[in-house]
């Protein structure tokens, strides 16, 4: 049975809106919910917790009707961005808070908190005060507090933004391990493509307060239905083309052909950077001149100029070349998306 | 000559020292990053580059000449910080303007300069606008256009892209770094993003407990990390604690690694970058490892893998080839291994503090 229903679902949130929205987060799943700022994805996160009530459509948790319950009837830990602990409380009483309003038990308080501390790796940190953590161990307890309610879904908006490199590099596997130890139905907002790919089982892309696609990971990533998906996850290429036959197309004086069927006269090619390969033979090759070089550590990315169109490759492969330098592009057409427009992209 | 040079360079907060005996320098045009995790002392550098602290001991030289007591409105330096604060009265032609107005370019050329410099951050058709009514790539935009109209040489960048979305901090940091280059400034970037680092720069700082670990060209850091340290914080590393068992082999649970040079110390900290570890390759020097966990990454695909007691994380271009279960041979090439003395305590290292 699919654990979080939303139907019809649209609300206000200041001058963010969701629209219409109809989504299924599936049970046991670790679920991200990605987009720009302003797509509506915190708002939306909101509304499943409860904070916010929606103009119209239902919350469905468990197949009950959930939208006209208070926030802690729903059965639902969440964590939000500005996770604010009780500064002249330790971290254990933080943590034991949220537990204290459902349990009386001490030992069995004391026993949940601990466990939950120790996930967190912060154990040995019980009794210090807020104010003795850095900020990343700050939003560690917040993390425990949230989890200390024990319940099946955990509703997490942007948890690590605000970390610092290593450690949010760090947390992005602990929760991942967390929520599998514990079975956790889980929604994760995050405006960070990276950090989605890393956490994600699902992936939800939302945009203008509504949900443009939404699938397993590897689904969206590789199949994206709509130009703005393959842009905002990773990296993607986009040339418009004249269609010149059904898997054929114009682009820059040369025909690419291409796997997928074409329609219209008018197509734009969409193409991953790491799927385009240098000084490769074969169909569908394109002369360009290198005009940046960039360093990435574990790849190499460089933009080409292909008569004015600014085509961006990455390659794992160790390669000398340089700015200035003369190369051949090799599109591969089974890499090759074709969509009517442009992404409607942000700047 | 170089542009900028620092000569140990100390500052101190009450019992805290912030910035330990810092010294480096910067050539002309150079674009550099100062890289490390917070609390390492980078802002700090800059800060006293800045003129916004002073040194508590220690000598900062632009050409040649001390800078030290001078104000930061006396440096001709650019800032641009990770707020961008913008004056929310005045349009986005205005703002610009305004820095035009502080280098007291001539009146009858506001205009054009401001036009011009609105084009190479891509804004032009914005002047009008309000910073509010622009996302927040935009207005750092703005700012970075603001900063270039002072005409300083020397452009001092605080995390400008940490309050950004992912997507446009990315955009934005290639679209410094070349007008940076177009226009032959000299850049000094604190970053806290290794791989911001890694892609714009000239030369890489690497910063820790407020002195300077490592300095060099990124690629060179990158594959010749001075410490373990260096290789999990530029990058990302899988690290085996070995001991030595031939002139250039050590071993660990049970597996034995051939090594690239002769090791430092009888037992040795190994290091190996994930993309760089090679599965199934039938190559005799594999060893029989098992898929733990297949991580799906976009680009490139993570595998957990485990060899008896041995765990590690390897990458690959090749998608949904392998699931959880799987049997399969791993090798860690020796040219790609990095070799640490054990003198390095391992969990101090790769600890965010």
């Amino acid at each position: 049975m699919p654990q979080i229903n939303l139907v019809d679902l649209s609300a206000v949130e200041g001058v963010v809106e969701v629209k219409d929205l109809n989504l299924t987060i599936e049970d046991g799943l670790y679920t991200v919910v990605l987009g720009p700022s302003g797509s509506g994805k915190t708002t939306l996160l909101k509304v499943i917790a409860g904070i916010i009530s929606p103009v119209k459509g239902r919350v469905i948790i468990n197949g009950v009707d959930v939208t006209d319950m208070p926030p802690e009837k729903r059965g639902v830990g969440f964590f939000f961005q500005n996770y604010a602990l009780f500064p002249h409380m330790t971290v254990r009483d933080n943590v034991s808070y949220s537990i204290r309003l459902q349990k009386t038990d001490e030992d069995l308080v004391r026993q949940t908190v601990d466990e939950m501390l120790d996930l967190v790796g912060l154990l040995d940190w019980a009794d210090a005060f807020p104010n003795q953590l850095s900020g990343g161990m700050k939003q560690r307890v917040a993390l425990a507090r949230a989890l200390a309610r024990q319940s099946k879904i955990l509703l997490l908006d942007e948890p690590l933004t605000a970390l610092d490199a290593l450690l949010n590099a760090r947390l992005r596997s602990e929760l991942v391990g967390i929520a599998k130890k514990l079975g956790l139905t889980v929604v994760h907002v995050t405006p960070d493509q990276e950090e989605a790919m890393e956490v994600a089982e699902n992936i939800v892309v939302m945009k203008y307060g509504r949900v443009v696609q939404a699938g397993k990971e590897f689904d969206v990533y590789t199949k994206p239905c709509d130009p703005f998906v393959a842009y905002f996850l990773g990296e993607t290429n986009f040339l418009e083309a004249e269609v010149c036959g059904e898997h054929a197309a114009r682009f820059n004086g040369k025909t690419i052909e291409t796997e997928v069927r074409l329609e219209g006269s008018h197509a734009v090619l969409a193409i991953r950077s790491e799927k385009i390969e240098f000084d490769k033979r074969g169909v569908n090759t394109l002369q360009g001149r290198v005009v940046n070089a960039n360093f990435l550590g574990s790849l190499d990315r460089f933009e080409v100029d292909v008569g004015g169109q600014i085509v961006t490759v990455k390659t794992a492969k160790h390669t000398h070349r340089k700015i200035g330098d003369l190369v051949s592009l090799q599109l591969p057409p089974k890499d090759i998306l074709a969509f009517k427009d442009k992404p409607e992209v942000e700047m | 000559m170089p542009k900028i040079q620092t000569i140990n360079l100390v500052k101190r907060f009450e019992k805290v020292t912030a910035v330990n005996r810092v010294n480096f320098t910067v050539g002309d045009g150079e674009y550099v990053s100062i890289v490390g995790p917070s609390g390492c002392g980078k802002s700090t550098v800059l800060r006293m580059l800045a003129g916004l602290e002073k040194p508590t001991q220690g000598e900062i030289l632009f050409d040649g000449k001390p800078v030290t007591g001078l104000l930061p409105e006396d440096r001709n330096i650019g800032f641009l910080f990770q707020s961008y604060e913008l004056f929310p009265h005045l349009t986005v032609g205005e703002n610009v303007e305004y820095g035009l107005f502080v280098r007291a370019v001539k009146k009858a050329d506001i205009g054009s300069k401001s036009s011009e410099l609105l084009k190479l951050v891509k804004l032009l058709q914005f002047s009008g606008y309000y910073p509010i009514h622009l996302s927040g790539g935009m207005q750092q935009r703005v700012a970075l256009a603001r900063a270039l109209a002072t005409g300083s040489r020397l452009l001092l960048l605080d995390e400008p892209l940490s309050a950004l979305d992912e997507k446009a901090a990315v955009m934005l940091r290639y679209e410094i770094q070349k007008s940076s280059k177009r226009l032959g400034l000299t850049v000094i970037h604190v970053s806290h993003n290794q791989e911001t680092a890694l892609s714009s720069s000239d030369k890489i700082i690497v910063m820790r407990s407020g002195k300077v670990v490592q300095s060099g060209p990124p690629r060179d850091v990158y594959l010749n990390p001075s410490s373990p340290y260096v290789a999990y914080f530029l990058g990302d590393s899988n690290f085996i604690e070995a001991t030595v068992t031939g002139q250039a082999e050590a071993e660990a649970s049970g597996i034995r690694f051939r090594l690239p040079e002769k090791p430092p110390s009888r037992n040795v900290i190994l290091a190996i970058r994930p993309e760089k570890a090679v599965l199934n390759d039938k190559n005799p020097a594999s060893f029989n490892a098992v898929v733990m966990d297949v991580n799906f990454l976009g680009y490139t695909t993570e595998y957990a893998i485990q060899a008896n007691e041995l765990k590690l994380r390897v990458r690959t271009a090749k998608h949904d080839y392998l699931k959880k279960g799987d049997g399969v041979t791993l090798r860690l090439p020796p040219k790609d291994m990095m070799v640490f003395s054990d003198e390095f305590d391992l969990s101090r290292e790769l600890s965010p503090g």
